[in-house]
């Protein structure tokens, strides 16, 4: 195993819908709402954390290759949550194991086992905490626009129609602009199979799904444009299910 | 699965989002019945040194003339306010016109509250109206959880054990499931975004009595999307895995079907309202020929009106009455819009809310 090359993938993301992070309520203000955004505790502008997009597209590509579904088959499910681990590679058959074997490369397997160490490798991907873009915090200054609103919901009471459990929501609005980079080490020969297969296949699952929480509700729709034409080319031709 | 929707807006849309115009960002132009909305840092950066000079004055003062002198001030200034633009009923502009000239603090407090008028959900970058996700989840659940309660073996103890302080052991009940098990949390419904350019407008809602002659007693701007407009957007429905505990997983044409059973519902009740009370309802001849096959009735937002956000079996609305309030299984009044504030008959106004939601990947259903 020899790092022959790291690739890179830089580009854009393009928030579609309100985006919420959740950074957990630090202190009690007043006046503050109540779920906040995360955002970098010197500048206070919101920001979208590498480990928010690594796990998501994990899990993601977790369900897409079967690996949830091979875990829930047993009570390991309620354990790990689907999540692809060693334990579950040491007893899965066929494509399944392939694809868990794959994911712990790609994202890390926590293994503690020497054998397994050796298979798997390091890491191989390595996202980026992503900022505000310069240009969109350029314009975003130009027209006063705050990086934040508060969008604020109830529960209704389906038999008095009345509302209920009133919250108010931060989120980074539609239209914000974050850079993003993400970092891919190949180690040798198949892992440029598993930058297409999972890394950028990840991608993809990710711009159909959500990002950050309330994804059910209509949060978090991104869009990511990449700056290398190859790669934008080779990400819009995929084809995910037929 | 995902599907690719689309909401064809058939009646005037609010979406409450807590916030209104404020009254140093809009001038009303008077003769032309518009409202434009101005960003106050841009219009300040266009001003003379005297100009500012005055604004500044102005906005030091103390008492509540200050919000007159300001309308004055924007007016004379007219030329060099460029933002967007919305149409309001005359009536309201004629009041603006009329507020410009009161002298009285107690009269301008009074007579402000009336431009004081709530905006329609909207992006905060764009100031393009927007219909969040959750808008249109709640509706399509409250709808489905009519159709599966009336389809329940248990539909009696159901209503008999159903709660008003507790309704979510009754939606957990009809569902099979709470939080982690409760089907919906398989379905993603995203924000919507308008296709192509939507303008909102601002028009009087008035409240009417279903069975009095009388037309209304209350009116009050609002910001709405208007009928016409489209926007765009997608659901995903994800499958439940085996060991999820998920009992009774969605089928997103059985959950459409139910929802518009609900709807249509409570749309042909206002169509025999209509017969006695004269107001408009929506178009829904162009959708017909495909309705519950690509197209699906809802009802979004703000004066959608109690029946629709409730479940017509256990529903309980509390109605004010002089001595108090009572439940009953009706609304007494309704909700309508109007462009004019004291409408002389109904023929001009319309319901609030009603959508068709057109899945334009029908073919997946």
């Amino acid at each position: 195993m020899k790092l022959k090359e790291i690739k890179t993938i830089k580009g854009k993301i393009i928030l579609r819908t309100g985006l919420h992070i959740g950074s957990g309520n630090m202190e009690m203000q007043i006046g503050g709402t109540d779920n906040p955004v995360i955002k970098h505790p010197h500048t206070q502008e919101p920001y979208i954390p590498g480990s928010s997009l690594k796990g998501k597209i994990r899990s993601l590509l977790e369900y897409y290759y079967g690996v949830v579904a091979e875990s829930a088959k047993t009570e390991d499910y309620k354990k790990s949550g689907g999540l692809a681990s060693c334990e579950l590679y040491r007893r899965a058959n066929g494509d399944v194991k392939k694809h868990i074997k794959n994911i712990l490369k790609v994202f890390g397997s926590a293994a503690s086992d020497e054998e397994l160490l050796v298979e798997f490798g390091p890491t191989r991907v390595s996202f980026s905490d992503c900022s505000l873009s310069e240009d969109f915090k350029k314009e975003a200054e130009e027209k006063q626009w705050s990086y934040i609103e508060v969008k604020s919901e109830n529960r209704i009471n389906r038999i008095t129609g009345t509302a209920k459990d009133p919250r108010f929501i931060e989120r980074v609005p539609a239209g914000a602009k974050f850079d993003f980079e993400v970092y891919f080490k190949i180690l040798d020969d198949e892992d440029e199979e598993l930058f297409e297969n999972y890394l950028l296949t990840g991608l993809k699952l990710l711009e159909m799904d959500s990002l950050g929480g309330s994804g059910s509700r209509g949060y978090g729709k991104i869009e990511f444009q990449f700056y290398d034409k190859q790669i934008r080319e080779k990400f819009n031709s995929l084809k995910l299910w037929g | 699965m995902i599907y690719e929707v689309k909401l064809h807006v058939l009646s005037p849309v609010h979406i409450g989002c807590d916030e209104s115009y404020k009254p140093t960002e809009f001038v009303i132009d008077t003769d032309n019945s518009t409202m434009i909305h101005f960003n106050l840092w841009q219009f300040i950066e266009n001003l003379t040194d005297e100009e500012l000079q005055e604004l500044k004055r102005i906005s030091e003062k103390l008492s509540a003339t200050a919000l007159v002198e300001l309308y004055r001030f924007y007016a004379s200034c007219k030329g060099k306010i460029n933002g967007r633009v919305i149409p309001i009923p005359k009536k309201l502009a004629e009041r603006y016109r009329e507020v410009k000239q009161l002298r009285e603090e107690g009269k301008i407090l009074r007579n402000f509250n009336e431009f004081d008028i709530p905006r329609t959900f909207f992006n905060a970058y764009t100031q393009t109206p927007l219909i969040p996700g959750s808008s249109v989840k709640g509706s399509l659940r409250t709808g489905y959880l009519e159709g599966l309660l009336e389809e329940s073996q248990n539909k009696t103890a159901l209503i008999e054990n159903a709660n008003p302080r507790s309704p979510e052991q009754l939606e957990e009940s009809i569902l099979k499931g709470k939080m982690s098990t409760d089907p919906f949390r398989l379905l993603k419904i995203s924000d919507f975004e308008p296709i192509n350019e939507v303008k909102t407008k601002i028009i009087y809602q008035i409240n009417v009595n279903k069975l009095r002659a009388s037309v209304s007693a209350l009116s009050i701007p609002l910001e709405v999307i208007p009928e016409g407009s489209i926007f765009r957007g997608n659901v995903s429905l994800d499958s439940p895995l085996e060991n999820s505990g998920i009992r009774e997983p969605l089928n997103f044409l059985n959950l459409l079907l139910k929802a518009h059973a609900h709807y249509a519902g409570i749309f042909n009740g206002e169509i025999d309202l209509r017969k006695n009370k004269g107001f408009r309802m929506p178009n829904i001849s162009p959708f017909i020929d495909a309705i519950k096959r690509r197209y699906f009735l809802i009802r979004i937002g703000k004066h959608s009106g109690a029946e629709a956000v409730t479940i017509k079996s256990v529903r309980k609305i509390k109605i004010k009455t002089a001595k108090g309030s009572r439940w009953d299984r009706t609304a007494t009044t309704i909700w309508l819009a109007s462009t004019d504030k004291g409408p002389d008959n109904l023929s001009q106004t319309i319901p609030f809310g009603w959508v068709m939601l057109e899945v334009v990947n029908a073919d997946k259903l």
